[in-house]
């Protein structure tokens, strides 16, 4: 279970994330959606203790990220695709971040099979496609079998195949009762894949709820009317009632 | 195991599986192995002091000027890296806690630094000693133990000034520059020249007591003395470092 409440980020006079609350539940893909410059990757780097909020909270399970005791084994998280060592294989890389996390020596070759790299185990990464790149932080991130994936941009640079693959992916590990939050800015594909959506707009709460239900309430036919008109400095009647914030 | 010695760990992987520490390694032992075989072959000619005296021996094992550059560049890149490749991002979401990381990291190049000047002087001087036994001498200066040691604590130290400064500066190049920028102008041009007295409390002079033996015999500082200051210097910046490592923001 993830909780934001009041989370708010200010650099200088300029206000990233304002007053944002939101909760993300156990067995559903979240998405976390919202125009660029929203707050969004703001707002996952607060929730992972890479940034310190201005003010308000963003919690795991409870727990403020940086007071996790195992953090690699509750949270599988991914910011971008290209944090790794150029001159790294795949293996090395995974081989690393499982040492330096107390993760089995066996975990990197399981999680390299389970995204389909592992032909590609001994290869330098530097030479490695956009879409081999999302692939391997995908199995970095599910190198401790976390509870909760929190992943930023995770279908960029994937062919049709790859997108596929990673939908169905993330529908299975909400599946298995993991917590899913995935940033995105793909709206149709997004909505094949989520069940619930966080929209944030300016830095603050548009809306938040399960598709079904946010379309149905603010009169919209899809997600991405609903996402226009939720981020629209005019949004509809509906969409006023509906979502007032 | 506890979180730092996962960490430390998986520091060593890191240097391991990096190009740059085998190759660093590799420039800085055979650095050291021509630095002394060219030395030999020129001694005795062109003014320069016959094989088997005191300054032919002493110019032959200043080898810790190399421990230490090949140190600092590699504890730069040890932690510049992790920025500049935006490693750091995935370190700190497996070891939130920030502290640890730079333990570990201090560690690793710590054990880095002690191999590799280790096998730098180690192989400089067995080279020196082939030169020398290949024309029947048989002595070494009395101080070449204490050299030995004096530059494997700085190559060590080093190393550790180079992890504070690339966590400093988030930026491999940036803090090669102002390290060689410190050292050339700040310590050698100007505070050199301007208040040579001082020389010796410097980073540079106290890093030339343990590795130069010319330095070391005039005895302007005492060994232990010059590790105090080296290491002050490194605790400085390294607590700068941390300090700014646990509190800056991760982009």
């Amino acid at each position: 279970m993830l909780n934001v409440d009041r989370l708010t980020k200010r650099y200088g006079t300029i206000t990233a994330v304002d007053g944002l609350s939101f909760d993300v539940g156990p067995g559903r893909v979240t998405g976390f959606l919202g125009p660029n410059g929203a707050g969004k990757t703001t707002t996952l780097r607060m929730l992972l203790g890479l940034a310190a909020p201005t003010s308000g909270t963003a919690t795991i399970n409870g727990v403020r990220y940086r007071d996790l005791p195992d953090p690699a084994r509750t949270v599988g998280a991914a910011l971008e695709a290209d944090c790794f060592h150029p001159g790294r294989s795949a293996i090395e890389h995974l081989q690393i971040m499982a040492t330096a996390a107390g993760i089995s020596r066996r975990r990197p070759a399981e999680v390299l099979d389970v995204v389909g790299l592992t032909e590609a185990a001994r290869r330098r990464v530097g030479g490695f496609s956009l879409g081999m790149r999302q692939r391997l932080t995908l199995a970095t991130t599910l190198l401790g079998d976390p509870g909760v994936l929190i992943l930023d941009e995770p279908l960029n640079g994937l062919d049709p195949d790859g997108i596929r693959w990673m939908r169905d992916l993330l529908r299975q590990l909400a599946g298995e009762g993991r917590t899913v939050l995935v940033s995105s800015h793909l709206l149709a594909e997004a909505a094949q894949t989520v069940d619930d959506v966080v929209v944030i707009n300016r830095g603050r709460l548009a809306a938040e709820g399960p598709v079904a239900e946010l379309t149905a309430a603010t009169s919209t036919s899809n997600l991405e009317d609903l996402f226009f008109d939720l981020t629209s400095d005019h949004p509809n009647d509906h969409v006023r009632e509906a979502c007032p914030s | 195991m506890t979180t730092i010695a996962r960490l430390t760990r998986a520091e060593l992987r890191k240097l391991m599986a990096a190009r740059s520490f085998l190759i660093g390694l590799a420039l800085s032992a055979g650095l050291a192995v021509i630095s002394v075989a060219v030395d030999a072959a020129s001694a005795g000619k062109n003014g320069h002091a016959a094989l088997g005296t005191a300054a032919s021996t002493d110019q032959m094992l200043k080898l810790g000027s190399v421990c230490c550059v090949a140190m600092l560049v590699l504890g730069i890149i040890g932690s510049g890296s992790e920025y500049r490749h935006k490693t750091i991002i995935p370190a700190m979401l497996i070891a939130p806690r920030r502290g640890a990381l730079v333990a570990a990291k201090v560690i690793g190049i710590a054990v880095a630094g002690a191999v590799l000047s280790t096998l730098t002087f180690g192989l400089g001087l067995a080279t020196a000693v082939g030169e020398l036994s290949g024309r029947h001498i048989h002595h070494l200066p009395a101080d070449t133990g204490t050299l030995f040691a004096g530059s494997v604590i700085a190559g060590t130290l080093f190393g550790v000034i180079g992890v504070a400064l690339g966590y400093i500066t988030r930026s491999t190049i940036a803090a090669v520059v102002g390290a060689v920028g410190w050292v050339l102008f700040a310590e050698l041009a100007i505070l050199h020249t301007l208040a040579p007295h001082l020389a010796k409390w410097l980073v540079t002079g106290a890093a030339s007591t343990l590795t130069d033996p010319g330095v070391l015999a005039s005895r302007a500082l005492t060994p232990a003395t010059a590790i105090a200051v080296l290491s002050g210097y490194t605790l400085v910046l390294l607590a700068v470092a941390t300090r700014l490592v646990l509190r800056r923001d991760v982009a």
